[in-house]
């Protein structure tokens, strides 16, 4: 049997359950790569139907057509020149008239489409009633109800795949009414000068009629045609003003709205979701609805993992002993048993020699560094899935918007934000879902100032060893201090730019779907498909990291087995950066056990508190701290200093791998540095001022 | 008939959109997102400050910052 390979690319506008239909499809084949010298992640699957093999490409999800963000750019671009055999385009069954404008523009360029007209299980709960056999007649190409959470029509999808592949019909004319003449005049010439233009021809007339760069570059080869071609644009816009454009989409409308008066019915069904949202737009009830329920939502992911802060509230209600099983019970105390009984076990079976403490120390704790994570990432992501797949994200975005505004930001920073309270790393990952690119780019530089849980567990153990300081007082301390730092450095951010006479195009601009019980599946194809590629790339590097540091403390400056860590390579180098903790008044014999640990919190943040008792040989962090001699103010100063400097390497590698600019991931790591050894200066002599 | 921009419109009535204050992304993507001219819109809210929100062909909601909302012209249905 001959296979025949039909390539297919999946296009839709943002919310029409692009993501969900793709999933379905590719039924666990995705292969993840980058769009070439682009930041925006592409994701294919080959599948079997039939005798064919097909390869479908999820394309970004885009509004319209035009060239002005990068999805665009990106979508358009592998329509008209990688030339897919069918282009599926998704309609939300929910909203067809406002969500028909991408398929209508499409339809424009080519005809070997299919109409997916998505979810229309609950259209149908609602009351939409489509007539898809009517759109099918009218529009010449197939018109395939599906529903990707229910799995329904996805055979007659793929069916349908196979049959526009052979289709040869023209693309779609749409009436534009006085624009008509125009347009006609620049296909003619254009035609005339150039038989084989790469472009469909009327919708790159229509495109150069509304000043469209990318279709621009395409008919500049014309040579004199393009002269005239100009004119003809100069008499449009004499007609027309500015606004052709706006006409253009005007029109397209008009062609919609007259397609549905015969093909959608509507039975009208009593809203009650609007009565519910209304609580979030509440300017009081918003930030006091929305606070509680992302508190609640946090507490649990926290406590599932470590117990904090549950285990401190059960403690202070007196129920010590629930505490302790909590904590005992928790994900990352479980993680961390498993590994040292493994440790231990490979230890005692092959003896202490050199290759079993590798193994042990360099790469079993390395996959610890991220199996520990791991736990964390999946269950904040799998609660912000459940938030988002409900709608109640947007709507959260839409109460606290003025109170972002405030700083410079805009409602779109509250979830990164937020998130990053659990950990930095889906903190970065979720900007993506930014609109403004210069308020994407802030974000990825406020986030790593957000106090994650790795630094908790670290302020935890910090306070817990000190004898002179309350630790009640650390943790607030230091949190209240990482706020205030990303606020300054927000409002120092866009007050700089406008300075610049940047023009600031931080804005809310938000589709609100919706609210809706969550769908288990959905959830779950977005946390796994959020995390699966990250963890790939930071699990190698962590584990370098890992090995590196492991050679470091382990050979001697005579490139030698080090006996003593205080022999190593890693302690020379400390000892050699020691005197810059001088000023924050750790300047003993023993400081630099400080700036070891500091290096090694770098990798990963817990890592602070394993390798100052690691390096020291002693057993506990109060006997640490008394032979560092770390006094109270600077047992505060270096909490702040190990809170605010920069956060891991996995965060790092996050930033770097959303911006593909290894510029912003410096300017990240120096910002963090500097403000960190500034502040905790700063706090250190506000200290001992006061404690003199 | 009063023609006005949309942050002025009181929440709970309706308008129909007459034009864009400037030709930028964000109007474009107004747009193509629905909300073009000629299109009637029902203000779901709009307090003093903060963004609004709207109802646009047949129940899609959308929010937008007030900053937007200031550069669309529109016209005020009784």
């Amino acid at each position: 049997m001959v296979t025949k390979r039909v390539t297919v690319a999946i296009i839709g506008q943002p919310n029409v359950g692009k993501s969900t239909l793709f999933n379905v499809l590719a039924k666990q084949h995705v292969i993840v790569t980058n769009w070439p010298g682009k930041t925006v992640e592409r994701y294919e699957a080959r599948i079997k139907y039939k005798d064919h093999e097909i390869i479908l490409v999820d394309l970004p999800g885009i509004y319209g057509f035009s060239y002005l963000t990068l999805e665009e750019r990106i979508s358009r671009d592998y329509v008209l020149n990688e030339r897919p055999d069918v282009v599926v385009v998704l309609v939300d069954s929910l909203s067809p008239e406002r969500t028909m404008y991408l398929a209508v523009e499409l339809l424009e360029m080519r005809r070997n489409v299919v109409l997916a007209f998505t979810k229309v299980d609950e259209a149908h709960s609602r009351g939409v009633h489509i007539n898809f056999e009517l759109l099918e007649r009218e529009l010449e190409v197939p018109v395939v109800p599906v529903s990707a959470v229910k799995k329904i029509g996805i055979d007659y999808l793929l069916e349908a795949i196979v049959r526009a592949s052979r289709s040869s019909k023209k693309p779609l004319v749409v009436d534009y009414g006085e624009l008509n003449p125009f347009i006609d005049e620049v296909v003619a010439s254009a035609q005339k000068a150039a038989a084989n233009l790469k472009y469909p021809l009327r919708w790159a007339a229509i495109k150069f009629l509304e000043g469209d760069t990318g279709v621009e570059g395409e008919l500049e080869s014309l040579g004199d045609t393009y002269g005239y071609l100009e004119a003809i644009r100069v008499e449009a816009a004499k007609r027309f003003g500015a606004s052709i454009s706006s006409l253009v989409v005007k029109k397209r409308f008009e062609y919609i709205e007259a397609l549905a008066r015969n093909a959608i019915a509507r039975a009208t069904i009593p809203q009650h979701g609007v009565s519910l949202a209304k609580i979030f737009y509440n300017p009081y009830a918003a930030p006091l609805v929305s606070g509680a329920l992302l508190f609640s939502v946090f507490t649990a992911v926290f406590a599932i993992n470590t117990g904090y802060p549950l285990t401190a509230i059960l403690r202070s209600l007196g129920y010590n002993g629930v505490a302790e099983w909590l904590e005992e019970n928790s994900l990352s105390n479980l993680i961390g048993y498993w590994l040292s009984s493994l440790s231990g076990a490979i230890l005692r079976t092959f003896g202490e020699t050199l290759i079993s403490r590798f193994i042990v120390e360099a790469i079993i704790r390395g996959l610890a560094t991220l199996l520990l994570f791991l736990p964390l990432l999946l269950i904040a992501m799998v609660a912000l899935g459940a938030l988002d797949d409900s709608g109640i994200v947007p709507r959260i975005a839409v109460g606290m918007h003025a109170l972002f505004q405030k700083i410079g930001l805009s409602g779109h920073a509250m979830f990164p934000l937020i998130m990053s309270l659990g950990c930095n790393v889906p903190g970065v990952l979720i900007t993506r879902a930014v609109p403004s690119a210069t308020e994407r780019w802030r974000l990825m530089l406020l986030v790593p100032f957000m106090p994650c849980q790795a630094r908790l567990l670290v302020l935890l153990a910090v306070a817990g060893a000190s004898t002179s300081l309350p630790g009640a007082l650390l943790v607030p301390l230091a949190y209240l201090t990482a706020f205030s730092v990303v606020v300054v450095i927000s409002l120092a951010v866009s007050l700089l730019s406008r300075k610049r006479g940047e023009a600031t195009e931080i804005e809310l601009l938000l589709e609100l779907p919706p609210l809706h019980k969550p769908i288990p599946k959905v959830i779950w194809w977005f946390a796994w498909s959020n995390i699966k590629h990250f963890l790939a790339k930071a699990g190698t590097v962590i584990l370098l990291a890992n090995i590196i540091a492991w050679v470091l403390t382990n050979l001697n400056a005579g490139m030698g087995i080090a006996s003593e860590p205080s022999e190593s390579v890693a302690a020379f180098i400390s000892r050699g950066l020691a005197p810059i903790l001088a000023p924050l008044g750790v300047s003993g014999p023993n400081a630099w056990f400080i700036v070891f640990a500091l290096i090694m919190g770098f990798i990963a943040k817990e890592l602070f508190v394993s390798s100052l008792i690691g390096v020291s040989g002693l057993y506990t962090l109060r006997d640490v701290f008394k032979a560092v001699e770390l006094s109270p103010a600077s047992t505060v100063a270096i909490s702040l200093l190990v809170t605010l400097y920069v956060p891991c390497l996995a965060t790092l590698i996050a930033i770097y791998s959303e911006s593909k600019s290894l510029k912003l991931v410096i300017e990240v790591a120096l910002a963090m540095l500097v403000v960190a050894y500034a502040t905790s200066l700063v706090i250190y002599n506000a200290f001992s001022l006061m404690l003199q | 008939m009063s023609t006005t921009s949309l942050d002025l419109v009181k929440e709970g009535r309706r308008a129909v959109i007459r034009g864009f204050n400037g030709e930028c992304g964000w109007t474009r993507r107004l747009q193509c997102m629905g909300i073009t001219p000629g299109t009637e819109v029902e203000v779901l809210l709009n307090r003093k400050r903060g963004p609004l929100v709207l109802r646009v062909k047949n129940g899609t909601e959308i929010s937008i910052g007030r900053g937007l909302a200031r550069k669309i012209a529109v016209e005020v249905l009784e």
